[in-house]
């Protein structure tokens, strides 16, 4: 820096960097540790979606061996399609969401709006799927479960609603995300005193 | 590139530049947790980065623009769960910047917490500028880190300078600068 500011500037660049202490090494050893850890945790997350969709083919399997007939044929259907269409569109909606078109922030931005669009995109599937599944369980339970009818609708309730509220919930607060995102990309990127 | 030549590159990285990551870690973040956070997320990312490496520009350029990325979408993911627009926001601020973290209080970084806390004020346009020139980039580097012209940054250099003066000065009154 040259000019008047240049010492005091010299003064401030001194303060900033100056902070390579022991303790501060010790931290970055101890982070590259937590770093690695983390990358092996998101390997282990993508291998237990696939084991996940994997158990409920495995307990559909399991339904069809004990209902059999057409209850279990329906039944074994219906979880299947849940299930393939759950994972389908999981895989289909993270299509372009894993880097960013270019280098620049803009591009990071771009690529932090498409992963919002995409979360908002999953939370209406979401809703979409709930209400399928539990519209079939509405016509399942009397067909394949008869006898108590309002306590295994009183279950379905209690298993549903939890969903809903979450998806709810995530719906919002991606929303929100957008909003704010919006507000950061337009002060990035307008005139430099904007 | 092979899982050891990546290991290898991201060791040298944080040898290198981890200290670059602390410090623009604390320029976009004032709460020492959610700091931490974001280093993480800064040094998983360069993590995930790092197999696209091709050595076209320096290792410390392609971690810095890394490591702004990334605090940049932690910017706008605390702005949507925390909003700081508004005097109320503002005191927030300066209230959980006021909190020195463990390794601030140890190393009794009064005026680096200043220029910190300063930091954090300027807008993020002004800001990233400011924090890539504070840790001795050329222009022309901080120009490629952030995917502007030079005589962009030139310009918000000028801006953010001042108004950083105007950010220390009161503080500067009071008692010095250390």
């Amino acid at each position: 820096m040259s000019g008047p500011d240049g010492s005091a500037w010299s003064e401030l660049e001194e303060l900033w960097r100056g902070d390579a202490s022991r303790e501060a090494e010790e931290s970055l050893r101890r982070l590259g540790a937590r770093v690695r850890r983390r990358a092996r945790l998101l390997r282990w997350l993508a291998a237990g979606e696939l084991a996940t969709g994997a158990l409920f083919v495995a307990l559909a399997v399991h339904l069809l061996r004990r209902f059999g007939g057409s209850v279990g044929w329906v039944t074994f259907a219906a979880l299947v399609a849940f299930v393939l269409a759950a994972t389908s569109f999981a895989w289909w909606n993270r299509r372009g969401l894993w880097r960013a078109a270019g280098k620049r922030p803009d591009d990071y931005l771009a690529l932090e709006g498409r992963q919002l669009e995409a979360r908002l995109r999953g939370v209406r599937f979401g809703f979409w799927l709930l209400a399928a599944e539990v519209a079939f369980f509405v016509v399942w339970i009397p067909w394949a479960r008869p006898g108590d009818l309002l306590v295994r609708y009183a279950f379905l309730l209690a298993w549903s609603a939890p969903f809903a509220a979450a998806l709810y919930w995530i719906g919002r607060r991606t929303r929100r995300a957008r909003r704010a995102l919006e507000r950061l990309r337009r002060e990035l990127q307008g005139a430099p005193g904007a | 590139m092979r899982a050891e030549d990546r290991e290898r590159l991201f060791d040298r990285a944080l040898a290198e530049h981890g200290g670059a990551l602390r410090r623009m870690a604390a320029a976009h973040e004032a709460d020492p947790a959610l700091r931490e956070d974001l280093l993480q997320d800064m040094a998983l990312a360069l993590w995930k980065a790092l197999p696209r490496f091709r050595g076209d520009a320096a290792l410390g350029t392609y971690v810095y623009r890394v490591a702004h990325n990334r605090a940049v979408s932690h910017v706008a993911r605390q702005r949507a769960r925390d909003p700081i627009d508004g005097p109320a926001g503002e005191a927030a601020e300066r209230a959980r910047s006021d909190a020195p973290s463990p390794e601030e209080a140890t190393a009794g970084g009064e005026g680096k917490r200043r220029l910190e806390r300063a930091v954090r004020r300027l807008r993020p346009s002004l800001r990233s500028v400011v924090v890539l020139r504070l840790d001795g980039l050329t222009q022309r580097e901080v120009a490629e880190v952030l995917g502007l012209s030079e005589n962009n940054v030139a310009v918000r250099l000028t801006r953010a300078r001042k108004e950083l003066r105007r950010l220390l000065a009161p503080a500067a009154e009071r008692g010095g600068r250390s």
